[in-house]
């Protein structure tokens, strides 16, 4: 009796570790979900003006999935361009976006430079301007980034975003 | 080492008494309010984007624990996996970080946020007496994110629980745990529990602080 205790024990313990995804994906649907969404993020830049005017501005989205990963897009305009329009698809469940750019010099930034401002708390957030967090994103939906210069200090700000519902 | 000796002995002349449990399996689940963390749904349950507070959903309300153990004689042995709510993972893996682009400057990490288990991993005893069930254990804690994003060893508990069986395969009762960093740190920490000096005494109820699981298992 004992051994067959131990051993209906033992296969309890190595079927919770091989099922744990498997039930968290039960308690928490979200994670379970491998349908995708897609995203279209439109930078409406026409409102841009720079000096001189042919500099290229980069733009970063971060699209922060909760889990996995990071995806990070990197968008590049020049200034006069009407606007941008980039498609992602992403898994079905919360994210964050983040829209970053760096200060337009020669449009140049180092891989690593984004990760100052990604973080939403850090020091040089102000240049992280707007994020906005969708739950149960539709197919279809739209993310507008418009995108306004400050005079002063040449940054490239990102404003409201807009998500109008799909339907 | 002298009492140690002593309780062993104790224990020795109980075996005969019937006090102990029989060998069986146990499975459960326990169920915690999150207000005995701390929390509250509005602090789980983020807004939408237009500022709304979301319906709050069971795991913004409850902490549920699934419960597994085997007993025979006086020893008892656990394992019990606390669910964690996507709010509970980010809460514990967000702060400040080391800049990896400046070693020499610190950056906030946002946290994950994803679903997991906490495990307790647990060994001790268990006594019956009629209808009354008394357990104490103490183990080590593993965290595991949702497709082994992290898996880590987190510090050591101590759990004490008492269970009602009313049915002879049934019973309720509560489960106190009790979390600390290490082994060296909970032992410091029962010790001085029962210090003469109430201030220690004090000290020490300060630093136990256990988190009410109320627990219903199947006896089998």
């Amino acid at each position: 009796m004992r051994k067959a205790i131990i051993v209906i024990f033992t296969i309890f313990i190595i079927l919770g570790f091989t099922g744990c995804d498997a039930m968290l994906e039960g308690f928490f649907p979200e994670f379970g979900d491998e349908a995708t969404a897609t995203l279209e993020i439109y930078a409406d830049v026409s409102n841009l003006r720079a000096n001189p005017a042919n500099l290229t501005v980069p733009l970063y989205i971060i699209i922060e999935e909760q889990a996995p990963g990071t995806k990070i897009l990197r968008l590049e305009f020049k200034v006069g361009d009407d606007n941008i329009q980039k498609t992602v698809t992403v898994p079905r469940r919360d994210y964050k976006v983040w829209a970053v750019a760096d200060k337009i010099t020669d449009g140049d930034i180092d891989a690593g430079d984004y990760s100052n401002y990604a973080y939403y708390y850090d020091t040089k957030a102000d240049k992280t301007l707007d994020i906005c967090r969708l739950s149960d994103p539709d197919v279809g939906d739209n993310i507008f980034v418009d995108i306004t210069l400050t005079e002063d200090t040449n940054y490239v700000y990102y404003n409201r975003t807009d998500i109008p519902s799909s339907n | 080492m002298k009492k140690c000796f002593l309780i062993l002995l104790a224990l020795m002349l109980m075996l005969p008494t019937g006090l102990f449990a029989k060998e069986e399996l146990e499975l459960g689940i326990e169920l915690t309010p999150i207000g005995a963390i701390g929390k509250s749904s509005e602090d789980t349950n983020p807004q939408d984007i237009d500022g709304v507070q979301q319906e709050p959903e069971f795991f913004d309300n409850w902490l549920l624990s699934l419960h597994s153990a085997y007993s025979w004689d006086f020893w008892y042995a656990s394992v019990d996996a606390v669910v964690m709510a996507p709010w509970m993972i980010r809460d514990m893996t967000s702060g400040m970080i080391t800049d990896p682009d400046d070693p020499s400057d610190e950056i906030y990490f946002p946290g994950i946020y994803a679903p997991g288990f906490l495990f307790f991993f647990d060994g001790g005893g268990k006594i019956e007496i009629g209808n009354l069930v008394g357990i104490g254990e103490i183990g080590f804690n593993w965290l595991y994110i949702y497709k082994g994003m992290w898996k880590a060893s987190l510090g050591t508990n101590l759990r004490l629980g008492l269970r009602y069986k009313f049915t002879e395969n049934m019973s309720v009762g509560l489960t106190g745990t009790a979390i600390f960093p290490n082994f060296a740190t909970m032992f410091r920490t029962i010790g001085d529990s029962f210090d003469t000096d109430p201030l220690v005494r004090q000290d020490a109820a300060d630093r136990m602080k256990f988190i009410p699981m109320f627990a219903m298992t199947l006896h089998l």
